[in-house]
């Protein structure tokens, strides 16, 4: 009968022990942090709830961002319109950009990076771009807690690799200085219609010699596609890169999304070829941040 | 559930589903119908409300989601004495919104000039992409922000870097 | 300060929008909708009802259960048969809206599918509805001797009007006088004929106040007759105030559209370029119930040939009906439509003839004077100028040279990584009010009256949705009465006081309207001292005696004013990205006398940003006959990563004394423009738009 009389519980831990205890105890809440995603696919945009809500928005220990020699670390529950008042002095040009592609402001005080990384379905954008910063994830469930590297936090059919009862808590970002950093996003990633993509590039350059350099691009597809030969390939180069040089990576690129099990679009893969194309030529050229 | 929450400076307490959104509590529970529903997406803004201060949309918050929080929607942005800087900016800049997107429109440019007493190009141009109205130009609103954080900075005596 | 505040009131006043009515005891009302495209309906099982909701059905409607328009009609409910993917079958009626849709999503419609129709096809010819033509000439043997012949084909497709407040009515019965509705329309009289039609009520006993409709796009023209009708029949049935209004996704997926247009050209050219011979064929799709279908169709073959002159022509439109929900009127009549294909086939042809675009233009302008055929005078063609006005501001004759250059030395475009420019320029008119005969139809009328107390009061069903259109009216009261502005009000539209001024559409309310108020204050000026105070004057509107139009050889003056426009957009695509930018825009118009010119360029700023959308992303594609929530998550009109310059100028007429319609001239102009634009920079020609990165990528894989 309509209505279904069902009412939901939903649940304040103060803290996040209280949270880890309760979840363990009830592994079929659904931990709710800006809930922005499960809105806006909610059928008749209504918001079906199950029994039992956990809500972490006052969670402290999920708030927090903080600043090392080495590394930045951002709560999972911190809204992502927090992190971008931290400002592109403290927080990567990149991860910057990718973070105010994530909506208008208004969606940007509820959503989170731990509810964009944890989205089942598609890829949305802050998993790429974790994985080419080579951030870390760290994971917990009571009396326990592991960090991973950020590009194993999916499996290959692109769902979060979290094990019963685990919980996203931490982002752990390295803090380095690239020369060049690139952030392209297309279309929408929960809309495979709009030929969404996103592309990541990085290069740290020295005295005319390629350092470091990585390149990623994602589709929301499961898999991101980055090819870590490729890019160690490159480095140590001197720049510019010649023609065989870019050639080839471009390539491999090609090669690579060709073979792997996200399918690109004309439009995606002319996109992504060609920005890749376009990021390997300017190697050599001033800085753009 | 229970919900209590501060809505426009007054603590309120009322009976709600969880599921509730925010956008229709406020409009049946409370008659402010300032925020409005709209596409019901989070994309076109006109839910637009002030949530922890914070800009937020109305048509994403559940009910459950305000418990202890501080909402404040046009009617109360309306009663302070920073909404004259909008009035004086919207007005300078030829902006006249409809009825139907006006409130959202102010409560994007209350919340921006707050945060940033000299808002560049870009953010300009991300709070107009941020309320879907055919009824102004993009250049006028943007311009309408413009006027209205100058006003701000006069009234607060803030220097333009 | 006054004026400063007039936010303020904005926001403090009710502003009276029927998702915000209330009334006690107040029912909520919901469509029951085919869900297929073309069946026959064959039971309606209906989970177990609460005892307060109640399914209305055709059998339901106490009279007519029709929609008419015109002498075109649609049902108001779907009988047997059901004609497009979101028919309404039945309006379901309660107390809660949330009971409701639990309730519908449990209703099963049974169907038995009969064959769907969804575009023009060879097999059209038993679909079409209404056809035109238009010829003068020899247009066979004028292409056979042709110098050359530029063949071309062009598509536009439906667009969503994305109003404000998404359709909605609230309907109440009323002691006295019968039935009060509430609609958000842009034709209250309509309203009230198509409600008291289906409850079979006197017209009088059916009072219908309009609502503010905001920014409408033609929207909210008929559509809402047909939800104040489902509220109505609802009200009487169960003698409860209704509310009805849909959600914008149920908006956007089931209400009417802009027509598709299929547009070919056949143009042949003589050895110096011009025009000799222009073979144009139009079929547009106006989904399952065709509505205003000769005025669409008429107009379409005026704008055909634009502002050229040409000694052989025909033009063959084709009004089609198929099995998508209704698809008319957009911001205008058709005329965009049209615009688009002959402007953009005519950026083709200036360059098979390797004239400059300007140049050639201006070789083929008709001059003023001539509407309807290809006689020539001796008068200066009124595009002349605002072409001229754009071309010198843009620096056009340059960068369009400069931007060739570069196009024939560059590799590849799909090959290259940085980014190239192109520009394009256009040029169109409008028509303002119905076609001649149109305008006397409905015998359309205005009332102004003046106080004891010196003050007036406009009294018209005109819905004025912006402050300059009322300030226009305004002003003209003050200019002839000398009566201040701020002491000149506006009547609330109501249907029992004030009159039926037709519909706000096709700029009327700055034309048509207009007039009729200006000639009420010019009588009320004569009888002013000689006739005791209050003094009420009617008029109606009246066809001047000079503009005589033949509906059926279309000579003569078809418009009772005619506005110009043209237009120069500026791209840059960046060939990595197949994203193309809007540089900059220039826009110069005619349209007479302009009263207000900051009220004029807001509305030519819209116009251009609504016309930037449609050439760009806003686009709707049928599947199946149907409409997705993909598609509603993904159409939304262009954003801006950074807002192109705009430079908007109103020529001045020396001749016009009087307000001509400006609002749909920017999507008659601004899309050719753009789609030349996009061609220059890329080298792909564009033929149709909404032009996407996936439509131009497709095209570069063609080539």
């Amino acid at each position: 009968m309509y209505g279904s009389g069902k009412r939901t519980h939903v649940y304040y831990p103060a803290s996040l022990n209280e949270l880890l205890h309760l979840y363990r105890r009830k592994p079929h809440a659904l931990i709710y942090a800006g809930g922005t995603y499960i809105l806006k696919h909610s059928p008749d945009h209504r918001l079906s709830l199950p029994r039992e809500v956990i809500s972490i928005h006052e969670i402290d220990e999920l708030q927090r961002i903080s600043r090392s020699e080495r590394h930045l670390e951002i709560g999972a529950a911190v809204p992502i319109g927090t992190i971008l008042k931290i400002g592109t002095n403290i927080l990567p040009p990149l991860f910057f950009e990718a973070l105010s592609s994530i909506g208008p402001p208004g969606i940007a005080s509820l959503a989170t990076l731990g509810g964009n990384l944890c989205v089942s379905g598609p890829i949305l954008t802050v998993f790429p771009v974790l994985n080419v910063l080579d951030a870390r994830i760290e994971l917990r469930r009571q009396g326990h807690s592991r960090w991973i590297p950020a590009s194993r936090f999916r499996d290959a059919s692109g769902n979060p690799a979290t094990e019963p009862g685990e919980i996203v808590t931490r982002i752990r970002l390295p803090v380095e200085t690239w020369n060049i950093q690139v952030f392209r996003k297309f279309g929408k990633l929960y809309q495979p219609d709009t030929d969404p993509l996103i592309f990541c590039g990085l290069a740290k350059t020295n005295k005319g010699i390629l350092d470091d350099f990585r390149v990623i691009t994602s589709t929301s597809g499961p898999v991101p596609t980055r090819n870590r030969e490729l890019e160690a390939e490159l480095v140590g180069r001197k720049l510019p890169l010649n023609r065989r040089e870019t050639g080839a990576f471009v390539k491999g690129m090609n090669a690579t999304m060709d073979g792997g099990d996200t399918l690109y679009s004309p439009l995606q893969q002319h996109r992504a070829l060609h920005l890749i194309r376009w990021f390997v030529n300017r190697l050599d050229e001033t800085p753009n941040f | 559930m229970r919900i209590s929450f501060v809505l426009n400076g007054d603590p309120v307490s009322i009976d709600a589903r969880a599921e509730t959104l925010l956008v229709d509590i406020l409009r049946k529970e409370f008659g402010l119908t300032g925020a409005r529903p709209g596409c019901l997406q989070g994309e076109c803004g006109i839910c637009s409300i002030l949530l922890g201060g914070e800009l937020s949309l109305a048509c994403m918050i559940p009910a459950f989601r305000v418990q202890d929080c501080e909402v404040t929607t046009i009617e109360g942005v309306m009663q302070s004495r920073e909404f004259r800087d909008i009035e004086y900016g919207f007005h300078r800049a030829g902006m006249e919104p409809c009825r139907f997107c006006a409130a959202a429109k102010v409560l994007v440019t209350h919340a921006l000039i707050r945060s940033t007493p000299t808002p560049g190009t870009e953010a300009l141009t991300s709070a107009a992409s941020a309320i879907h109205c055919r009824c102004t130009s993009y250049s006028r609103f943007t311009e309408g922000i413009r006027f209205a954080a100058e006003a701000r900075r006069k009234r607060y005596n803030v220097r333009q870097r | 300060m006054a004026e400063i505040s007039a936010l303020r009131k904005l926001l403090q006043e009710p502003a009276g929008f029927i998702s915000d009515m209330y009334a006690p005891n107040m029912l909520y009302a919901q469509t029951l909708r085919s869900s297929t495209a073309h069946a026959r309906v064959t039971g309606i099982a209906l989970p177990e009802l609460p005892s307060d909701v109640t399914l209305l059905t055709a059998t339901d409607v106490p009279r007519i259960n029709r929609l008419s328009v015109y002498g075109e009609s649609m049902p108001l409910l779907a009988g047997k048969e059901v004609h497009y993917v979101g028919e309404p079958i039945g309006v379901l009626v309660g107390p809660h809206s949330e009971q409701l849709r639990w309730i519908l999503s449990r209703i099963d419609v049974s169907y038995q599918e009969l064959p769907a129709y969804f575009i023009p096809d060879d097999a059209m010819s038993d679909r079409v509805v209404y056809e035109r033509t238009r010829e003068w000439g020899n247009v066979e043997a004028a292409l056979n001797e042709a110098y050359q012949v530029v063949e071309g084909r062009y598509h536009t497709g439906a667009q969503e009007h994305l109003y404000s407040e998404p359709q909605g009515a609230f309907a109440l019965r009323e002691e006295d006088t019968g039935f009060l509705v509430f609609s958000s329309t842009q034709w209250p009289y309509h309203v009230q004929q198509t409600v008291s039609e289906a409850l079979g009520i006197p017209r009088a006993s059916c009072r219908v106040r309009a609502t503010d409709p905001g920014v409408h796009l033609d929207g909210k023209l008929w559509y809402p007759s047909l939800i104040a009708a489902h509220a109505a029949i609802a009200c009487s049935v169960t003698g409860r105030p209704v509310k009805m209004v849909l959600s914008r996704e149920e908006d956007f997926l089931f209400t009417s559209k802009r027509a598709p247009a299929f547009v070919e050209h056949t143009t042949g050219l003589d050895r110096t370029g011009n025009l000799s011979a222009l073979n144009i064929r139009i079929v547009l799709n106006m989904g399952a119930y065709p509505l205003f279908t000769q005025e669409i169709a008429d107009r379409v073959a005026l704008a055909a040939v634009g502002e050229y002159q040409c000694q052989n022509v025909r033009v063959d439109v084709r009004a089609v009906t198929s099995n998508l929900p209704p698809l008319n009127v957009c911001s205008g009549f058709g005329a965009a439509q049209a615009f688009f294909a002959l402007e953009t086939h005519v950026s083709r042809i200036t360059e098979v003839a390797q004239v400059a675009p300007v140049t050639w233009k201006k070789s083929n302008l008709k001059a003023s004077g001539n509407r309807g055929t290809g006689a020539k005078s001796g008068e200066v063609p009124e595009s002349s100028a605002v072409l001229d006005a754009v071309s010198t501001e843009s620096d056009f004759a340059r960068k369009y040279a400069a931007y060739e250059l570069q196009k024939k030395r560059r590799e590849r475009f799909s090959e290259m990584l940085e980014p190239t420019r192109g520009i394009g320029i256009a040029c169109c008119s409008q028509g303002s009010g119905f076609l001649q005969r149109g305008e006397a139809r409905d015998n359309p009328a205005v009332v102004v009256r003046l106080d004891k107390d010196g003050s007036a009061e406009i009294l018209t069903s005109a819905v004025a949705y912006s402050d300059s259109v009322r300030s226009l009216w305004k002003k003209n009261v003050n200019d002839i009465l000398g009566i201040e502005e701020d002491r000149v009000t506006i009547s609330e539209i109501d249907t029992s006081r004030v009159p039926d001024s037709g519909p706000s559409t096709l700029s009327r309310n700055v034309t048509v309207v207009n007039r009729m108020i200006e000639s009420c204050c010019k009588t009320i000026k004569t009888r002013r001292f000689r006739t005791a105070l209050p003094i009420e004057v009617k008029r109606t509107a009246r066809i001047p005696r000079d503009k005589k139009w033949n509906s059926q050889t279309m000579e003569g003056e078809p418009f009772q004013s005619v506005s110009h426009a043209a237009a120069v957009v500026e791209v840059e695509v960046n060939p990595v990205t197949v994203s193309p930018a809007v540089r900059g825009i220039w826009l110069a118009v005619e349209a007479g006398r302009i009263m207000n010119p900051t009220e004029a360029r807001k509305t030519a700023e819209m116009g251009i940003y609504h016309a930037l959308g449609w050439s760009s992303t806003e686009g709707v594609t049928f599947t199946a006959g149907a409409l997705s929530r993909s598609d509603y998550q993904r159409y939304q009109p262009q954003l801006f990563t950074r807002i192109p310059t705009l430079w908007i100028e109103f020529v001045k007429n020396a001749e016009k004394l009087s307000a001509k319609g400006l609002g749909d001239l920017p999507l008659s102009c601004i899309p050719a423009a753009y789609a030349a634009a996009v061609t220059q920079a890329t080298g792909e020609y564009l033929d149709q738009i909404p032009a996407t990165p996936r439509l131009l990528r497709a095209y570069m894989e063609e080539t």
